[in-house]
């Protein structure tokens, strides 16, 4: 699936536009229409990308190589692209300190996740000591 | 990719203002309030809808 950069970065341009018309009249839609464009883009990129994903984690399986850790870093990848989002939107509304809480609780989230790699890795570093 | 989504919202936001403008120089500011509620609650309606596409679409390419 061949993506359009340019189609993305006109409705960018027009949803900023569109935000700043409604930004003088009524502020909250102005934020909504910027939500909604951005809904929009993100949507159109992961569905352009899923093709180039799989194909990568196809290629890995093939190879032998474990794909339990690239699924891991997937993961991790993928909660960090919605908890931008979702702290780019906050932070657009002007509450900064409920962005830096969602970009607090995705950290977390990847720690957790990541949790079992850096046992894996500690196991390994003392199976080499002893 | 639905670009009219985008316009949709804008163009509800347009007429929401144009309504609340015409309600408040008429008078009736009680109604130009209920107006601009019932706008923002079908907006958000729109968007919640878009924002659980967007998160089914992250989870199921994420293998969330």
């Amino acid at each position: 699936m061949k993506m359009e950069i340019f189609k993305v970065l006109a409705i960018c341009l027009i949803t900023a536009a569109l935000a700043v018309v409604l930004k003088q009249q009524k502020g909250e839609y102005a934020l909504l229409t910027a939500l909604a464009g951005g809904t929009v883009v993100v949507l159109y990129i992961l569905k352009s990308v899923a093709a180039p994903i799989e194909y990568i984690s196809a290629r890995l399986d093939g190879l032998g190589v474990k794909t339990e850790y690239f699924a891991v870093s997937l993961k991790a990848l993928g909660i960090g692209y919605v908890t931008g989002f979702i702290a780019d939107v906050c932070r657009d509304s002007g509450q900064a300190s409920l962005a830096a809480k969602a970009e607090l609780a995705g950290k977390c989230a990847i720690f957790i996740l990541s949790l079992p790699l850096i046992t894996a890795v500690l196991e390994t570093a003392l199976r080499f000591l002893k | 990719m639905d670009v009219d989504f985008i316009f949709k919202i804008a163009a509800i936001g347009i007429i929401v203002t144009v309504l609340n403008l015409v309600l408040v120089r008429s008078g009736r500011e009680d109604q130009a309030l209920l107006t601009t509620l019932a706008g923002l609650v079908v907006v958000l309606l729109m968007i919640v809808n878009a924002i659980a596409d967007l998160f089914t679409t992250v989870k199921s390419i994420f293998g969330l």
